[in-house]
Formats: structure tokens, sequence, C-alpha cells
């Protein structure tokens, strides 16, 4: 993420300052223990998307790790408003804002006091390389070895730093399809989520994904099912395993800066007949109209 | 953050105050706990088991990936550098945590092969954390969240995703604010605290679970080796909590506080509720090993850390 991004304006502890000069102690809990969650929101044309749904999930973690912040939920969201009107000059390069809020529990060693919680609201762009090339041809799913934290050890809704096990199946992927985006199971084998997205397929004209027992509540997977209804497209939550994945007409990500992204392979075999299928396109396109862009066409000019 | 020397510190190829020493946001250390640590200590100023612990980092950074772009031995010569460089400073905090980390760099979302972060630091020993327990015995309580599995992440790595050891200190703060939390596997058999190991006594047979749900503790394995020489029997095998509730002895071990006696589980009292025989001779060859006493050093320097942030 170094190089071109431009030195937004961010919110830290209280204070607008360059993005630059944000940054975390040594001894932040953040860092050294992972105690953190976060959100992340997106704009669209420079106006954001279901910020109020992304901070309210923000909230929801912060209750369940239980840090307690003086900042209330319309603040949070006034401040993340905030943020994308003050850096509204350096869009145009970008394309569009990721509008990340990270809270810590502070700066503070084991067993002893805190300090009150660090947080950061700042808007980075969205990757729009990371992935734009696949609205065409579609992604490559691969069921990663490591597996999603039980809701005993670490509950998957809440939207966390402590993601170590998301960075190995990302790399196990990755030795699979270079392409590869993870989808990791639980511990009995049902397919979980991915390391940042939710994932769906089309079975003979419903979309299907799993429950949210074991799973990030995808503001964008909220969304997926709004689209779908607003469409007549019937949707079931179930448990899935790598066999109806692979047995698929059509699978497909979605997540907040990507939407929805088609995926044509899973573990090597092809889904569907190998390209995004129609409904995937239809999702797409009712949702592109929803924002009032091309989701796929900014992604391809930004992500050049 | 008062009261902390500004010790001078490796961070990426150069030696800097640890004061000057920050983190990026777009760390993958910091947002998404892509890091790996290990924690040595000193004891008056001498390194103790540093081999041992580099050796355990490397294995962690095997096993998630992350290229150090140091070899073993540039890391245990930097990390000597580090104590020999803050030695002035020692004096006034006792002895030194000597804490590794390194994360896997300033990068986004699923990208990877950036430089990593490389940070070595002294820092205090956090004495005041640990010295009230030596006399009376520290509180188990055993906390509803659970160690993560080894198929979602192998507790053998020493990482930062710690974020159910976060929680299961908060729950068993709920029930004693003074309470150390053990954790349970999925299966309900005791694993290890949120930065410690623990052992029983029963029938005068030292007993702990085996490595493959918890860290490979430096200081578990220093125990295992004391206890050996003291010819004390010793058993690796599965516990549960009726084992910890019903056992003579038990006692929590970890790097800055070598054997730290336990005396109360879950509000039950441990044998007759003071530390035990077992213990108290494991902690007092521990002191003869390492040349000083290890809980009076602990109670003198805990007097003046009012603040401790380590």
């Amino acid at each position: 993420m170094a190089g071109n991004i431009p030195d937004t304006l961010a919110y830290f502890n209280g204070e607008w300052k360059p993005r630059s000069q944000c940054k975390i102690d040594l001894l932040d809990r953040g860092f050294y223990v992972g105690d953190a969650v976060f959100d992340i929101a997106r704009t669209f044309n420079g106006k954001s998307f279901k910020m109020k749904e992304h901070v309210e999930r923000l909230y929801r973690s912060l209750k369940h790790v239980r840090i307690d912040l003086d900042i209330s939920v319309q603040q949070m969201i006034d401040l993340s408003e905030e943020s994308v009107t003050r850096n509204e000059k350096f869009r145009p390069q970008v394309g569009d804002w990721h509008v990340w809020q990270g809270i810590t529990r502070g700066v503070g060693g084991w067993r002893a006091p805190t300090s009150p919680p660090t947080v950061i609201i700042q808007c980075v762009p969205v990757p729009f390389r990371a992935y734009a090339a696949e609205y065409k041809t579609g992604g490559h799913l691969v069921v990663a070895k490591t597996r999603s934290y039980s809701a005993d050890q670490l509950d998957p809704k809440v939207k966390h730093y402590s993601r170590l096990n998301f960075n190995l199946a990302d790399l196990e992927a990755q030795d699979i399809d270079p392409l590869g985006w993870p989808v990791l199971l639980d511990q009995k084998g049902n397919l979980t989520e991915g390391s940042g997205y939710n994932v769906f397929i089309v079975t003979d004209g419903v979309i299907r994904t799993a429950g949210d027992s074991s799973l990030l509540q995808g503001v964008s997977r909220g969304a997926v099912f709004e689209v779908a209804e607003q469409l007549g497209i019937p949707v079931s939550q179930e448990e899935l395993q790598p066999y109806d994945l692979y047995t698929a007409d059509e699978a497909f990500i979605s997540n907040t800066p990507t939407c929805i992204l088609p995926m044509t392979k899973a573990d090597n075999r092809t889904i569907g007949d190998g390209k995004p299928g129609p409904i995937v396109q239809q999702l797409l396109a009712a949702w592109s109209e929803r924002v009032g862009l091309d989701i796929a066409d900014q992604a391809e000019r930004f992500g050049k | 953050m008062t009261g902390i020397p500004d010790t001078v510190a490796y961070f990426n190829g150069e030696w800097v105050p640890r004061s000057t020493i920050k983190i990026d946001p777009l760390d993958r250390g910091f947002y998404v706990a892509d890091a790996i640590y290990d924690i040595g200590r000193t004891f008056n100023g001498k390194s103790f088991k540093m081999r041992e612990h580099i050796e355990r980092l490397y294995r962690s950074l095997k096993f998630v990936r992350i290229d150090p772009r140091l070899s073993e031995e540039e890391k245990f010569d930097i990390s000597e550098e580090c104590i020999r460089r803050n030695e002035h400073l020692r004096k006034d905090v006792g002895d030194w945590h000597i804490w590794q980390a390194v994360t896997r760099g300033v990068a986004g979302f699923r990208v990877y092969g950036v430089p990593p972060t490389v940070l070595i630091q002294c820092v205090p020993v956090p004495f005041a954390s640990y010295a009230p327990y030596y006399q009376n015995g520290a509180h188990i309580v055993v906390p509803r969240t659970r160690s993560y599995s080894s198929q979602s992440l192998d507790p053998k790595i020493k990482h930062y995703s710690r974020m159910n050891f976060n929680l299961a200190e908060l729950e068993a703060h709920d029930i004693d604010p003074e309470s150390w939390p053990v954790l349970t596997d999925e299966n309900g058999n005791l694993t290890e605290g949120t930065g410690y190991n623990f052992f029983i006594v029963t029938d005068g047979v030292l007993r702990t679970p085996g490595d493959n749900t918890l860290l490979q503790g430096i200081t578990r394995m220093a125990v295992i080796e004391l206890a050996e020489r003291l010819n004390i029997p010793f058993s690796e095998e599965d516990l549960q909590p009726y084992d910890l509730y019903t056992a003579d002895e038990a006692f929590l071990c970890n790097t800055p506080i070598c054997v730290l006696p336990v005396t109360k589980a879950d509000k039950r009292v441990i044998g007759d509720g003071k530390p035990g025989p077992v213990t108290q001779q494991l902690l007092a060859a521990w002191s003869d090993w390492v040349g000083l006493d290890v809980v009076d050093q602990m109670e003198r320097y805990a007097a003046d850390q009012t603040t401790i942030m380590s």
C-alpha cells in the first residue's frame, strides 16, 4: 500500500492530521496483542455507502471485546463522513475511498492499566488493482488448510485485528493458485468465509451462502440479500461443503471494495462454464445502478 | 509511559531511541496482526536461554513464512548487543526483557513479499505486575474463551493475534480482578495461560499438558530440566479443570516470573492454600541457577515501578 497514496487527512485520537503522521506506539495493545477492532466502509463517487451499517457493526465488535469509546455511534458516523469531505480534493486521482476505522484498547503493559483507546479514522484508496481484472475473467477460490476460529475461540462476527490465520490461509491459497482467494472451513468442514469477504454459490437459480454462526456479518453480504430480493432471486442460508462449491453453477464473493466479484474456478475445478454467470452479472449490474457508477468499469480504470 | 528508560533499540537495521520508533498503521503487523515475536530476559544483565528464544522465534517465522532477512546468528548477536548498549540504564530497572518482533511489513490486504519490520528492544521486566503473588500465591481462573485449535492457528507459534487471550483475561478478571486465566481446548482439556504455562503437583508428580495445544515455553522446558535435576517425577498428559482443583500444588511459569506459586483455582483452595514444597524447591533451584534470588529481586524493584509498561 506504499507508493502513490495521497497523504490524506486522518482523525487520530481527537485530532485531524496527515495520515503519514499517525503512528502506532510499540506498546499499543492493538499492535502487540492484536487487541483491536476495525471496520471499513467505502465511497462511490465520493459518497459513502451504508456507513451507518458499518459503524453499527464496529460498535457491536467493540461491545463484544469490551472496549469503551467516549464517541457515540452518531459521532463516529459524523467523523467518518467528515473524513470523506476533508479528503475530497484527493479523490479524483484514486477514484474512491476506503473509510477505515481502527480502535485499539490503548497503550499499556501486561496486567497493567491502559491509556484511553487509540482511535484512527483514515481514508485510503480502494485497492482496485488487486482485483480489477477478475470482473471479466473471474477469480479462483481455494479451500485453505487453515480453519476459521470457532465462536468459542474468537467469534468470527467480531471484526478484529487478530487475523494471522487469515494471512496463513492467503499464503496457502496462493501456493495452489496464484490468483487464489482462500475460503476457510470451520472445525466440522463446512465452508465459512474468506480472508475478508463472504462467499456465495448459485445452484439451480438459488443463491446459497453459509449462515452467520461462523463468519463475519458482511455489510456487502447484507446488500447482496437486498439486491437479490429486489430482483426476485431466492436466497438460502445453509451449511455448505466444498462439494457444493465445486458443483455449483456460479460462485462469487462479496466485500466492501469489490461489491461482488465473480469466481470461475474452485480448487482447480471449473465452476459452471468457466465464465462469470448470469446471476452474478445481474447482481453486479443492479448494484452498479444503485450506487450510480459501473463498478467493474471503475475498478478497471483506476486499477491500471 | 513514565518511568521507562529510553533504551536504544534495533529497528529495521538501525539503532535508535525506543521512543522514536513508531508503527505505521498500514503495517500488516498492526492491522492484521501479521507478526511474530519472542521475549527473553536477563538476570543481573546476563541473557538467559537467548539461543532457545531465538530458535523458537525462527520456528514461528518459518511457520508463518516471514523472512526476517537476518540469520539466527545475526539475530543472536544483535540481541546481545542490545543488552550491552543499554547496560548503563539497567541499574534503575533491575533486568530487561529482550523483545524481538518481526512483522510481515507495510503492505495491503493479501499483499505479501515486502520487506519485514524488524524490532529488537530492551524493556524493563515488569516486576510490579508479578511481585504481589509470590508470598500468597496466584489465583487461576478457567475462562469461557478457548485456545485456538492447531488447525485454526497453532498455539506453538508466538504471534500477535491474541484477541482470544485478551477476552480470556477480561473474563477471568470478572471473577477475580487479580486472577490469571488458564484456557481449555475444544475438548475441555487445560492448555495454557495468556502468556504462561502451568504445572500441577499430585502425589509428588509434576504434571503439565503436552505441547500440542500450547506454546513451547522456554521456561516450561527449564522447569522440566530442573525437575529432572531434582529427581522430581514428571508427566505430560491431558489435564482437566478437575485435576487442577484437586492438585496438591500448582504454579505458573514464563520468562519474567520463572515459577509463580498458585494457591487458588476457580475459587477452590489448592492444597493447604500456601505455596507448596515442590514449587518452593523449584523456585530456590531456579534462583541458584541464575545467581540471584528471583523473588527478592521481584519485590525490591516492584516498589519502584509505580507505572509499569512493558
